[in-house]
């Protein structure tokens, strides 16, 4: 994509909408759970400080409260999509205020949550799902170049945290060891250790894949459970307080996909009641408006199980249990997921789960949407 | 658009090639080095020596931190009675650093 394209293009709205929601969510979630927790220790009693400089006030209880009041305050206007922008301003300046006052404050989880609200108020996140189109109205499409900037902040996160962690220390699972300590002992067997360093080995791949892996359209449905994974085990393995900063990462993921609304078509056979409940929900799940549905209730054309569903897309149709692939797809609750039900083991399940669906036996219903 | 893809590259960047011992900030380096942190005690005007947990002063220990350099000023300013302050991070030898 050339420059020009870039900084001209017009993407759907709703998925940056998404992304501040969720990232208005940590953030909130930072304020509460982590950083008033934090900073309040920074501001007890005969402590060692280390102020970045004589100017800037020292960190007392006071001002945490305040700080932390200004971060919930601009954390919640920016999840509602209230004056989003400015919202989403207010979440990196209170976020940026509380890491300089204290050297000690530094936090990679709270620069990125910076960065993420830094590069919304640049953007437009309050065009739709938000107070701000119920006040001015909704917008359907927004600029690409600030969902370009969010896709590209995650990206340098993945490459350079892959890149920070090739050093000794790391690979020869030291920090991995010290960090599970209470799980696998101060003086892992072989074995265990073996494990610990694939698993640092491993990790140090799957940040650098996640770095290019969103960006193409194959890889992605890799890429989207690994990062799934990666962000569930990162919190789960070194403690809820990550939640937030896995959430955020997260949360930029579905900008990554073309999504295109009204491109797809879905039609089934509405007389499989099964079949019917299972279009019924997923629409649901359609948030992004892609697909639009068309019940076909003539049996008489249908030859297998496979055709009781069918996706179309452009030119290309996909039946039954890969039709249900590609709706799950499509879907921003289930896009991360969905990869893995082509998985060998998975789709022969999921394909046997389709063809009960497909060929229960219902009553003849009217076909109902 | 170009500044600031510039600042997402190269901040980090800057960071991760500096070659001091010292790990930098804004590197994205999470979790990506183990660091000692010191075991603290104090010699003190008496000649007793006193132990002070390093989690009692520190409150937030970060790995940017150099404490070697920060931390024996603030204790001996803390601890008025304490001629000296050593810390010790995993070497043979622990690091005394008089106080004024």
């Amino acid at each position: 994509m050339s420059v020009k394209a870039l900084l001209t293009r017009q993407v759907d709205a709703r998925p940056l909408a998404l992304t501040r929601i969720v990232v208005g969510l940590s953030g909130i979630a930072f304020a509460v759970f982590v950083e008033r927790r934090g900073l309040n220790r920074l501001a007890e009693e005969g402590i060692f400080t280390a102020p970045p400089t004589d100017f800037l006030p020292a960190l007392t209880p006071g001002l945490v409260d305040v700080l932390i009041a200004l971060w919930i305050a601009f954390g919640i206007a920016l999840t509602l999509g209230l004056f989003a922008r400015t919202s989403a301003a207010g979440v990196a300046l209170v976020a940026g205020a509380s890491i300089a006052l204290d050297l000690q404050a530094f936090s990679n989880h709270v620069t990125l949550l910076i960065a993420l609200s830094a590069l919304l108020a640049l953007g437009d996140p309050g065009a739709v799902w938000s107070l701000d189109a119920r006040r001015r109205g909704t917008r359907s499409a927004v600029p690409y170049w600030p969902v370009f900037l969010l896709k590209f902040q995650v990206t340098t996160v993945y490459a350079y945290a892959a890149l920070t962690k090739v050093n000794g220390s790391f690979l020869g699972a030291e920090v991995l060891a010290s960090r599970w300590e209470p799980v696998v002992g101060s003086s892992p067997a072989g074995g265990v250790e073996a494990v610990l360093v694939g698993v640092a080995i491993s990790t140090v791949l799957a940040e650098g894949f996640l770095a290019v892996g969103l960006w193409d359209e194959r890889l992605r449905r890799i890429a989207l459970p690994l990062g799934l994974g990666l962000h569930v085990a990162i919190p789960a393995t070194l403690g809820v307080t990550l939640i937030p900063f896995s959430t955020m990462m997260l949360a930029v993921y579905v900008l990554f996909p073309d999504w295109l609304p009204g491109s797809r078509t879905v039609s089934w056979d509405a007389r499989e009641a099964a079949l019917s409940r299972f279009v019924g929900r997923y629409r649901r799940l359609d948030w992004f408006g892609i697909h639009s549905y068309v019940p076909g209730a003539d049996a008489r054309d249908r030859e297998s199980a496979k055709q009781a569903l069918v996706v179309e897309a452009g030119g290309d149709r996909v039946e039954g249990y890969r039709a249900v692939c590609a709706l799950l797809e499509q879907s921003p609750v289930t896009f991360l997921v969905a990869p893995i039900l082509r998985a060998p083991g998975i789709s022969r399940l999921g394909a046997a789960r389709y063809r009960r669906m497909a060929g229960a036996p219902g009553r003849m219903q009217p076909a109902r949407t | 658009m170009g500044v600031v893809v510039a600042l997402q590259v190269l901040i980090p960047l800057r960071a991760l090639l500096d070659d001091s011992d010292q790990r930098q900030r804004f590197a994205w380096g999470m979790y990506s080095t183990e660091t000692t942190y010191p075991g603290v005690s104090l010699d003190l005007d008496n000649g007793a020596q006193r132990g002070v947990a390093f989690t009692d002063v520190v409150r937030r220990r970060r790995p940017e931190m150099n404490y070697a350099r920060d931390l024996p000023p603030f204790l001996c300013e803390r601890f008025p009675e304490a001629a000296s302050v050593r810390l010790s991070f995993g070497a043979p030898e622990p690091e005394v650093t008089p106080c004024p």
